[in-house]
C-alpha cells in the first residue's frame, strides 16, 4: 500500500465531493451570519393579485414583530443560512393538504322533530301567518236574540267574528251573522233565503218548524244542539232528563219565608230583559198549576232588569223577593261570590232553556256543502283555542250533532211556550213587550250598585 | 359543582404526561417490541342496536344509540386500545429482541491509515477495500431489572385502566347530554305550545275588542285592543325565542346522539313526561353512598393515586442492577479488507449495570413522594368534591320534585281562575280585560310549570350522571 499524503478533498469530478465542499459553507453561513443583509420583514401572504408587489394583503394570522435582542434571537428570527435554503429546496415538495373535507349536508326539510313538529324553515323560520285572503260571502247565519239573550248586538256580532274567520280558514267558506231580534224575522229570511242557517232558543225553533212545515216542500232541518258550559244542578232538578244546567230557578234568599211557589203569591218578582222564551214558559206553566188567572197579577212587582245576576243581588239585597233566572247565572254567582248558603231554590223548570242549530229545505236544496261544513266546523269548535274562546263568550260547552231526543223535554213542554205567546199572564206582559221599561242598573264586582 | 369532570386537571394533567412517564421505562426496551395477540379479546363491543326508518325515538333509545354513535365515545375507546398498546410494549420487555443489519459501504478512497510513529515506524493499515457488504444479526434480552419492569408494567396497566375507565366517564357524561338536550326540546316545544295557545286566545280577544270598537259599542275600547297587541307582540317575541331553541337544541341532540344531519331522527314523544309522586322521593345520603362507588372518576383517581405510590417503587427499585445478555453475529464480504474479516463472527456479551453513586436518582424519588402525597391529598379532595356533588344534586332533585308539585299546584290554580273568570265574563260580573289577564296568568302558571318539569328532569339526568347509574332507564 502506498503512504501517500492525500489533499482531504482532492477530487472535484464527482457529486459527493461537491456535497461535501458546499455543506460546510452552509454550516459556517449559519452560524456566523455577519455582514448578510437582513431581509424585509413579510407582513403578509403572498398574493395572487396583479400588484401582490406593492399591495400587501393582510393576514391577522402573521406574527406581530419581534424585535431581537441579540444576535442569537435576531439569527433565530432572520432565519438566516441553512433554513432558507431548505426552505427553496422542499417548501414546494411538501405543501400543505388542501383542506377537501365535504361540507355537512343539510338538514332534510320534511324531517320533524317528532309527530306534528315540524323543522324551522331554513331561510324564512319566523315567517308571519298568512292573512285571509279575501273570500266572498256564501253562507249567512241568523242568529235569534234568544240565543244571545242579554248581550248586546255589537258584543255578539264581534264575538263571532273569529269563528267565521275559523271557517274561512278552516274549509275556506266566508260567513257572515245576522242578529234577529224575533222568531217571524229568523223565519221569513230562511223561508227568502236571505239565511242559510239559524241559531236560536228551542221554543223558537220549534215555532219555526211549525211555521216552515205549513209551506210546500218546505221544513226545517235540526244540525245540532248547545251544551252549557259549567252546568249547575240542584235537588229539585237531580232526576229530570234532558241537557244538564239546562234550567230556570226560582231563587229566593235562603231566609226567607217562602217554601213553595203559591207563597210567593204578592212577592217581588226579578226577571231578566231578553231572556224570555224558557223563564216565559215556566213562569205560565207555574201560574196555571197554582190557578191563578192569567188576567189577574199573581206578584205584587215584575222588574225587567238588565242583567240576570242583578235579579239574583236584587234577592240578597232585600229589592226583590224572588228571582227568575237561568242555572247558569245562579251557578257563576255561586262560584263567584260564594252565595249557594244564602240563597234557596224555591222551584225549577224542566231542562228546555236548550239553543238549536237549524236549517230549512230549501236552503239545503242550495246551500248543502256550506251548510254541512259549517255545521262540522261549529260542532268540531271546542278542539280550537279560538272556538274555546268564542264558546265561552256565550257561555256554551259546545255544540253536538242533533241526535233522538236530544230536545225531547223542550218538545214535551213546547205547548208551555204556545201558552205563554197566546195567552200570556199579565205578570209576564213586559217579557214579550219591546218597549218595556228596563231597569239597567247594574251592579258591580263587589256588589255594590 | 356542574364543571366538575372538566375541571379534572390531575387526572387530566396525568395522562397528558404519561407518555413522558413511561419513557423511561421503555428505554429500556428499545423501540421495537414484538407484535402479540391482543389480551382484551374477551371484552367485545355489544352489536348495534337495529331501528326501522319510521322508527320514533324515546329517551332511552337515544342513550342507547349514542352509547353506538357518538363520535368522542369512539375517541376514547380507541384511546383505551391505545393504552392496552403501551401495556404490550412493557410487557415485551421480557422478550428477546432479534435484528438483522445489512449494509453496502463502497468508497473510491481506501481510507488506509498512515502513520509515523516516533518517526522510526512507518504504519500502513487498511481499514477496508472498495466495497464491503455487512450482514449483522444482533439478540438482546433483558434479564434481570430489579422490579423496574415489574413497576412499569403495572403503571402501565393502570394507566390503560384508567383510560378504559374514561371511556364510562364519558358515556355518563354523553348520556347526561343526550337527556338534556332531549328534555330541552321537549321543554322548549312545550313552551311553544302554550305560547301559541295563548296567542290564538288572546287574538280572538283583541279581535272583539278592535270589532266592538269599531261598532262603535262602549263595552269595549281601543286600550283594550292595544293591551292584546302589545301581549301578542311580547309572546310572539317569546314564540321566536322558543322555537330557535327548540331546533338547535334538537340538532345539538342529534349530534350528540351521533346522527348525521340528513338522518331522520323523530322523537316518540316531544313533550315532557310527569314527574315522580312524593312517594317516591329520594335519599341524598342513600345517593352518595350508592354512586360513589360507582363514579368511575373515584376509581381513576384511586388508580392515579397507586401509579403515583407505584412511582415512588420505582425511583427506589433505580438502584437495583440492570442484567441484560447481548449476541451478535456479523458477517462482511467485500474486497478482502482484514480488518472486517477479524470481526467476522459470533459476538456474546452480558452487561451487568450497577449503580453506585447518582444523585440524580435521589432527587427522583424525592419527586416521586412529593407525587405520591400530592395526589393522596387530590383524591382526599376530589372524593369530597363527588361527595358534594352528588350530594348537592340529589338536594337539587328534591329541590325540583318540590317545585314540580307546587307548580302543578299554581297551575290547576291558574287553570280554575282562568276558568271561573271566563264565566264571570260571561255572566257580566268582571270586564273583557280580566279575562285578557286570566290568560296571561294560565300561560305563565303554564310556562312555570314546564319550567319546573324540565328542572325536575334535568336534575333527575344529573343525578344519574353524578351517580353514574347506568342500570335505571332514563324513563324513570
Amino acid at each position: 500500500m502506498d503512504i501517500k499524503p492525500r489533499p482531504i478533498w482532492g477530487r472535484s469530478s464527482t457529486g459527493w465531493r461537491s456535497f461535501a465542499l458546499i455543506l460546510p459553507i452552509f454550516t459556517i453561513g449559519a452560524l456566523f451570519p455577519f455582514g448578510c443583509k437582513t431581509p424585509e420583514k413579510r407582513t403578509s401572504v403572498e398574493s395572487d393579485g396583479p400588484n401582490a408587489a406593492t399591495q400587501p394583503t393582510y393576514d391577522t394570522t402573521a406574527p406581530k414583530p419581534v424585535a431581537p435582542r441579540d444576535r442569537l434571537e435576531r439569527q433565530a428570527l432572520n432565519r438566516e443560512g441553512g433554513l432558507r435554503s431548505v426552505d427553496r429546496l422542499m417548501d414546494k415538495r411538501t405543501p400543505l393538504p388542501p383542506f377537501d373535507r365535504p361540507t355537512l349536508p343539510p338538514l332534510d326539510p320534511d324531517q320533524k322533530i317528532s309527530e306534528g313538529v315540524p323543522l324551522l324553515d331554513d331561510r324564512d323560520p319566523f315567517a308571519e301567518p298568512p292573512p285571509l285572503p279575501p273570500k266572498e260571502v256564501t253562507i249567512h247565519v241568523g242568529i235569534g236574540r234568544s240565543t244571545y239573550k242579554t248581550r248586546e248586538r255589537e258584543e255578539v256580532l264581534s264575538a263571532i267574528q273569529p269563528f267565521i274567520d275559523l271557517v274561512h280558514r278552516e274549509v275556506n267558506i266566508r260567513g257572515e251573522a245576522q242578529l234577529h231580534e224575533s222568531a217571524d224575522e229568523m223565519f221569513y229570511s230562511l223561508l227568502d233565503g236571505k239565511n242559510q242557517l239559524a241559531a236560536c232558543n228551542v221554543f223558537e225553533y220549534l215555532i219555526i218548524r211549525d211555521w216552515l212545515a205549513s209551506k210546500e216542500d218546505n221544513g226545517t232541518v235540526l244540525l245540532a244542539t248547545a251544551t252549557p258550559a259549567h252546568p249547575r244542578t240542584e235537588n229539585l232538578d237531580a232526576d229530570f232528563v234532558g241537557t244538564l244546567g239546562s234550567s230556570i230557578e226560582l231563587i229566593v234568599a235562603a231566609d226567607s219565608i217562602y217554601k213553595k211557589p203559591k207563597d210567593l203569591k204578592s212577592a217581588r218578582l226579578a226577571l231578566a230583559a231578553n231572556l224570555v222564551p224558557a223563564p216565559g214558559a215556566f213562569l205560565t206553566r207555574l201560574l196555571a198549576d197554582l190557578g191563578h188567572p192569567r188576567s189577574q197579577p199573581f206578584f205584587s212587582s215584575v222588574a225587567l232588569r238588565r242583567y240576570p245576576k242583578d235579579c239574583v243581588i236584587d234577592v240578597l239585597k232585600g229589592k226583590a223577593d224572588v228571582a227568575c233566572v237561568d242555572q247558569g247565572t245562579v251557578g257563576a254567582l255561586c262560584r263567584f261570590y260564594g252565595i249557594q248558603g244564602r240563597i234557596r231554590t224555591l222551584a225549577v223548570s224542566p231542562r228546555y232553556n236548550v239553543d238549536a242549530l237549524f236549517t230549512s229545505a230549501n236552503n239545503l236544496a242550495t246551500h248543502r256543502e256550506e251548510i254541512e261544513l259549517t255545521q262540522r266546523q261549529l260542532t268540531t269548535l271546542g278542539k280550537d283555542p279560538e272556538g274555546q274562546e268564542v264558546l265561552f263568550f256565550f257561555d256554551v260547552e259546545g255544540w253536538s250533532n242533533y241526535r233522538d231526543d236530544d230536545i225531547a223535554t223542550p218538545r214535551a213542554h213546547y205547548a208551555d211556550y204556545l201558552k205563554f205567546l197566546d195567552e200570556t199572564p199579565v205578570d209576564l206582559l213586559p217579557l214579550l213587550d219591546p218597549k218595556a221599561l228596563v231597569d239597567r242598573r247594574t251592579y258591580d264586582r263587589f256588589g255594590d250598585e | 359543582m356542574k364543571n366538575l369532570s372538566p375541571g379534572y386537571p390531575g387526572i387530566l394533567g396525568f395522562v397528558a404526561l404519561s407518555p413522558i412517564l413511561f419513557t423511561g421505562i421503555l428505554g429500556l426496551g428499545g423501540g421495537c417490541a414484538l407484535t402479540q395477540k391482543q389480551s382484551a379479546d374477551a371484552r367485545l363491543f355489544p352489536p348495534h342496536p337495529e331501528f326501522p326508518p319510521e322508527h320514533r325515538f324515546s329517551l332511552d333509545d337515544l342513550v342507547l344509540l349514542s352509547v353506538h354513535r357518538n363520535a368522542s365515545l369512539d375517541v376514547a375507546r380507541y384511546e383505551a386500545e391505545a393504552a392496552q398498546g403501551l401495556v404490550d410494549q412493557v410487557k415485551a420487555l421480557w422478550l428477546p429482541q432479534l435484528r438483522f443489519d445489512f449494509a453496502a459501504i463502497a468508497y473510491d478512497n481506501n481510507l488506509n491509515y498512515e502513520a509515523r510513529a516516533f518517526d522510526l515506524a512507518t504504519l500502513n493499515v487498511p481499514i477496508t477495500g472498495t466495497y464491503n457488504f455487512v450482514n449483522s444479526l444482533a439478540f438482546s434480552q433483558i434479564l434481570y431489572t430489579g422490579g423496574k419492569r415489574t413497576s412499569g408494567l403495572k403503571q402501565a396497566k393502570m394507566y390503560a385502566e384508567i383510560k378504559r375507565l374514561d371511556v364510562l366517564r364519558q358515556q355518563d357524561a354523553v348520556a347526561f347530554d343526550v337527556a338534556n338536550y332531549y328534555h330541552l326540546v321537549c321543554f322548549t316545544n312545550e313552551v311553544d305550545a302554550i305560547l301559541e295557545d295563548a296567542v290564538r286566545r288572546l287574538r280572538v280577544f283583541r279581535q272583539v275588542a278592535e270589532n266592538l270598537t269599531q261598532r262603535g259599542s262602549l263595552r269595549s275600547s281601543n286600550v283594550d285592543r292595544l293591551q292584546a297587541d302589545y301581549f301578542i307582540a311580547q309572546l310572539e317575541q317569546f314564540r321566536v325565542l322558543v322555537q330557535a331553541g327548540r331546533q338547535q337544541a334538537y340538532e345539538a341532540l342529534k349530534h350528540f346522539v351521533g346522527v348525521s344531519r340528513d338522518e331522520p331522527l323523530s322523537l316518540k314523544v316531544a313533550s315532557l313526561p310527569p314527574a315522580l309522586t312524593a312517594t317516591e322521593m329520594i335519599s341524598a345520603y342513600n345517593e352518595v353512598v350508592e354512586g360513589f362507588s360507582q363514579r368511575p372518576e373515584a376509581k381513576q383517581l384511586d388508580l392515579f393515586t397507586e401509579i403515583r405510590r407505584e412511582q415512588v417503587k420505582f425511583a427506589k427499585v433505580a438502584w437495583n442492577p440492570n442484567v441484560v445478555i447481548l449476541g451478535s453475529y456479523l458477517d462482511s464480504q467485500g474486497s478482502n479488507n482484514t480488518i472486517l474479516g477479524a470481526i467476522d463472527g459470533l459476538l456474546a456479551s452480558l452487561i451487568v449495570d450497577v449503580p453506585i453513586y447518582d444523585a440524580g436518582r435521589l432527587g427522583k424519588l424525592r419527586e416521586a413522594l412529593g407525587f405520591e402525597n400530592a395526589s393522596l391529598a387530590f383524591q382526599r379532595q376530589f372524593e369530597e368534591l363527588i361527595t358534594l356533588q352528588i350530594e348537592v344534586t340529589a338536594i337539587d332533585t328534591q329541590k325540583a320534585l318540590a317545585t314540580e308539585m307546587k307548580a302543578a299546584r299554581a297551575r290547576a290554580a291558574a287553570m280554575e281562575h282562568y276558568d271561573a273568570t271566563r264565566q264571570a265574563y260571561s255572566r257580566e260580573l268582571l270586564p273583557a280585560s280580566a279575562v285578557a289577564t286570566a290568560i296571561g296568568l294560565d300561560m305563565l302558571a303554564k310556562i312555570q310549570h314546564a319550567q319546573s318539569l324540565y328542572a325536575y328532569h334535568d336534575a333527575r339526568a344529573r343525578l344519574k350522571r353524578v351517580t353514574a347509574d347506568r342500570e335505571a332507564q332514563y324513563g324513570y
